[in-house]
């Protein structure tokens, strides 16, 4: 009997090491850099025309964080929303996702209001703003379903789907509290950067995105992004592991933070930025400063083909493409 | 057959005049209208009313295969025409509120309650269906719908949020004349019976810019000119009760043939001094010494202290001030010949005491308590109001009952509801249908439901006593379906009477509910909201037939459900200790545990007298061995009998 039992508890000990081992064992697979690079080349080669310009632009715009102090990452969101409404992307082909309400909350003293800077120069709740998704349908499931399409074509409206096809280019932000590899969504539960990878790769394989620009404003966002394998997605994230990202300044009477310092720098340079502009993403990266964003701000390229130095800003945030004019004169 | 006349007569005068694409017997028609009305303590009720009508369509157009889909929308939003249709639903009506009307102070709500929603956000509609397993999921379709169109969380109405078929809502058009057809519905015109009614609430709703921003945008000149221009996400927002109402009737009458109607309603009641500040300073700062209205009876007066009055009397303020723009040119819609088919006007009910002035447009009538105006399409529009006595308001009839309902009792396990119902008449008793839709997670018991009846009239004040006969008195029917957890809450429909000049309270008693983890909200410890309660007066009319006349809604209440400790630090401590405390026991006992059998462990415990006991009284029994011969076998048995017992014990 005691023989017995010393046997049992050895192969019990014995299955938990090997499992643990298997699972760092996959975790392995994908970040070899010699198979990654062989997969990206074959996914491409059996895209053709992958390498070829897009024909619309979509956003997704993402701010996970609920509650009155966490006001910033509403802001961060409307901000961005304004910008890629500002270079043309419509409202149709907008999927804004605001955890909260924060313009017509009860502690608001401008009600119906929403500053991202403490001059409150710019209101960014105006009268012309479509939410899709508000309050608790912010969820890692919901975001997960926006992605992929998987949701009840019957009984979801067309303007809370993103209905994107292979010739999309796709600016995909997100904000709120993040750790190590990990989003958290209002306070309740959290996505992984894997479950974001396998999205990305399933929108991959259903061809529903040209060209993705992933950038993400929270704590540790690098490591949102290190686990992407799919071809053609630039992604930019606000620290490294075991960095913070900061908020920039707070307005006395709004009381709470207004603003993120990664979005901060991200809008200086955007507000240079307009529908016939050629400032390039390598400009838009290159104007980071770890000494003003108190954070190293990444950029993961080696999913992305194209040259940052011919990747025009408009192509992500605006809705500009390619036109071929006709100089025939004869009709 | 009517309907048949008119539509040759139509199909001859078009003939004749050679209008190629004359078919509809009416135009579609937009109609605009604002009421201004003073309300008490400097507070100002404005009420936008928008009418949009759809161009009628005469029964031959409607396809030869039975099929309608409603083509000649003309003015009407095809969004809602559309989501209308494919859904199947006759008549749809959808409220946004935020606030609490001041029955008290301000009488009766505008437009008598019909188009005055419960905090947050409510929707009901009949839909036809053959079944009602086919209307529901139809009904499932509409507010997924209605959810991407007004960017409201309408997806959030599953079964547990619905209540079908109350009877507090009757519908506004004439079922019977309905022209809707559709191809399922067998025949040409949808009787009542296969229509189907469904309520929806979510009380946890917000009402922001967003749910305006399309409610406007369902409007022609899509909120850019006109009366619609005034509405400002600032304004409307930071007003003590807003309400917006989108209420969908089709309408069938002899003149003007069938026709879609849409009319749409703000009601906002604005704090007039509060929005005159927002001009100056966006924050509400508190005014300067010079410019405080002191209460000068006080007897501690002086040029150093001061009571301040809240509300003074002589104000002046413009329609600019309060909504931050005047209205720059009326919202003119003209049809392809040219005819214009809208109108707009703005009306004040005001007293004597007040003085208006008029800058743009014309004056339609002016008496001393009503002026009404219409607007020019090429002038700005803009409205003075001055008084030196800002507390004569127009009266305010007394609405004919108030309601008050709270959460009574303590902790997480029980609680109750009280709801007082009041009837101020003096003569007549009130008959009222009082509809409370809980959530499932609030168990009632409705055998506890008492109750009581107290005089307010000065000669008697008698305190509440339940009694059964009170009861049966005072309640006339009860239509109850209980809760099914997780899947629908209860409904529960009083039919009561209340007698002239007293309180009716209503109190029962209530179960709370321990959910599942993943049904607590992300900020659970906020509480879980409840539907307000509907009540909704009837009036008997001449024929003997009871008319619906006015309803309320109660304010929605709190409800603090047991919450777990949702901390993650606590949760990993817990689980950490718990998984420690098992493999630590389980290596300790494989180490440290060993077996052995019943009869060693009883001689190991044997204490030691009980040891010694046999050995001494085998000795004081058996011969000494010094004995010779004789005792050699005597011995040789000693020596046997104790092998004997040694092996007896090793064994």
């Amino acid at each position: 009997m005691n023989e017995l039992l010393k046997v049992l508890s050895l192969a019990f000990a014995a299955c938990l090491a090997l499992s643990s081992v298997g699972v760092h064992a996959q975790q392995q697979m994908v970040l070899d850099n010699v198979t990654l690079n062989q997969f990206l080349s074959d996914q491409l080669a059996a895209r053709e025309g992958a390498t070829g310009n897009h024909a619309n632009n979509w956003a997704v715009l993402v701010s996970t964080s609920r509650f009155w102090f966490n006001y910033r990452h509403l802001a961060n969101v409307l901000s961005m929303y304004r910008t890629v409404k500002r270079l043309g992307i419509p409202d149709s082909q907008i999927i804004l996702m605001l955890a909260d309400d924060v313009a017509c909350n009860p502690r608001n003293a401008f009600p119906g209001t929403v500053y991202n800077n403490a001059d409150r120069a710019l209101d960014l709740y105006s009268n012309n703003i479509e939410v899709d998704y508000r309050g608790y349908e912010v969820t890692v499931d919901t975001l997960l379903r926006v992605l992929t399409d998987k949701v009840d074509p019957t009984t979801t409206p067309r303007s809370k789907r993103l209905l994107t096809d292979e010739n999309s280019n796709i600016f995909i932000y997100l904000t709120g509290h993040g750790g190590n590899e990990f989003l958290k969504f209002q306070d309740a539960e959290e996505v992984s950067a894997f479950d974001l990878a396998d999205a990305f790769a399933q929108m991959w394989e259903t061809k529903r995105y040209h060209e993705i620009l992933f950038m993400i404003d929270t704590c540790q966002a690098n490591t949102m992004y290190s686990k992407f394998y799919s071809p053609n997605v630039l992604a930019v994230g606000s620290s490294e592991l075991d960095e913070s990202s900061y908020s920039h300044h707070a307005d006395s009477d709004v009381g709470v933070a207004v603003i993120d310092r990664f979005t901060y720098y991200n809008l200086e340079f955007l507000e240079r930025v307009d529908k016939g502009s050629e400032l390039t993403m390598k400009d838009l990266i290159e104007s980071y400063d770890p000494v003003k964003i108190h954070s190293h701000a990444g950029v993961r390229t080696d999913l992305y083909k194209r040259n940052l130095s011919e990747v025009r800003i408009t192509d992500f945030f605006g809705n500009v493409q390619a036109v071929e004019i006709d100089e025939d004169d004869d009709d | 057959m009517i309907l048949l006349v008119s539509w040759i007569y139509t199909l001859a005068v078009c003939m004749l005049a050679g209008i190629s694409n004359c078919a509809a017997a009416s135009r579609s028609t937009y109609n605009e209208h604002l009421d201004l009305k003073p309300l008490p303590r400097n507070n100002l009720l404005a009420s936008f009313n928008f009418e949009i009508y759809s161009d009628s369509a005469a029964e031959t157009e409607l396809g030869n295969d039975g099929q309608v889909f409603w083509a000649h929308y003309g003015l009407f939003p095809r969004s809602v025409g559309q989501i209308v249709q494919s859904t199947r639903a006759h008549e749809l009506h959808l409220r946004f509120t935020q606030g609490w009307w001041d029955a008290e102070e301000w009488g009766f709500l505008p437009h008598n309650g019909k188009h005055a929603g419960g905090t947050g956000v409510e929707v009901w509609a009949w839909i036809a269906g053959e079944s009602d397993t086919q209307a529901e999921s139809r009904w499932y379709e509409l507010v997924n719908a209605l959810s991407g169109l007004f960017c409201a969380s309408l997806n959030f109405v599953d079964s547990s949020r619905t209540t079908p078929n109350p009877i507090s809502f009757r519908p506004d058009s004439n079922m019977r004349s309905s022209f809707l057809t559709y191809p399922d519905s067998g025949s040409s015109n949808s009787s009542s019976s296969d229509l189907h009614l469904y309520h929806g609430s979510l009380p946890r709703e917000t009402v922001c810019t967003e749910n305006l921003t399309p409610f406007l945008k369902l409007l022609p000149c899509k909120g850019r000119a006109g009366i619609s221009s005034l509405l400002d996400g600032h304004r409307i927002f930071d007003s003590k009760w807003q309400s917006m109402a989108l209420d969908f009737v089709p309408i069938c009458d002899s003149d003007n043939g069938c026709r879609l109607h849409m009319t749409q309603k703000v009601d906002v009641v604005l704090d007039v001094q509060r929005s005159l500040q927002r001009q100056h300073s966006p924050i509400p700062r508190p005014p300067p010494p010079e410019e405080l209205h002191c209460d000068i009876s006080k007897a501690y007066h002086s040029e150093s202290i001061c009571f301040p009055l809240p509300n003074p009397d002589v104000v002046e303020w413009k329609l600019s001030d309060l909504f931050g723009l005047k209205i720059k040119s009326r919202c003119q819609v003209d049809q392809t010949d040219g005819n214009d088919v809208s109108s707009s006007s703005v009306c004040t009910h005001i007293t004597p005491a007040w003085h208006l002035t008029r800058e743009g447009g014309t004056v339609v009538s002016s008496t001393s308590s009503n002026a009404c105006f219409s607007l020019h399409e090429s002038d700005e529009f803009d409205l003075a109001f001055s008084t030196s006595n800002s507390t004569s308001v127009s009266a305010n009839d007394q609405p004919p009952v108030y309601i008050q309902r709270s959460m009574t009792g303590r902790g997480q396990q029980y609680g109750g509801i009280q709801t007082i119902i009041y009837n101020p008449s003096m003569t007549d008793s009130v008959s009222v249908i009082y509809l409370e839709s809980l959530p499932w997670y609030m168990k009632p018991y409705i055998h506890t439901m008492v109750a009581g009846l107290s005089s307010t009239s000065s000669s008697s004040a008698t305190s509440p006593s339940p009694s059964a006969s009170l009861t049966q008195e005072v309640m006339k029917d009860i239509l109850y379906r209980p809760f099914l957890e997780r899947v629908r809450g209860t409904y529960l429909e009083l039919k009561l009477e209340v007698p002239p000049e007293s309180r009716l309270t209503l109190s029962y008693d209530f179960d709370k509910a321990l959910l599942y983890l993943a049904e607590y909200p992300p900020d659970a410890n906020r509480g879980f909201d409840v539907p307000p309660g509907i009540l909704t007066v009837l009036t008997r009319e001449d024929d003997g037939n009871m008319s619906y006349t006015y309803a309320l809604r109660t304010s929605s209440l709190l409800l603090s459900l047991p919450t777990p400790d949702f901390s993650m630090p606590y949760n990993v401590i817990i689980l950490t200790s718990t998984v420690m405390a098992l493999a630590f026991g389980t290596v300790y006992n494989i180490l440290v545990r060993r077996f052995v059998y019943e009869e060693d462990l009883v001689a190991q415990h044997t204490p030691l007298m009980q040891k010694l006991k046999p050995k001494i009284w085998e000795r004081w029994k058996t011969p000494t061995v010094s004995n010779t011969g004789s005792n050699k076998e005597e011995s040789a048995k000693v020596q046997e009998r104790a092998d004997a017992k040694d092996r007896g014990l090793k064994s």
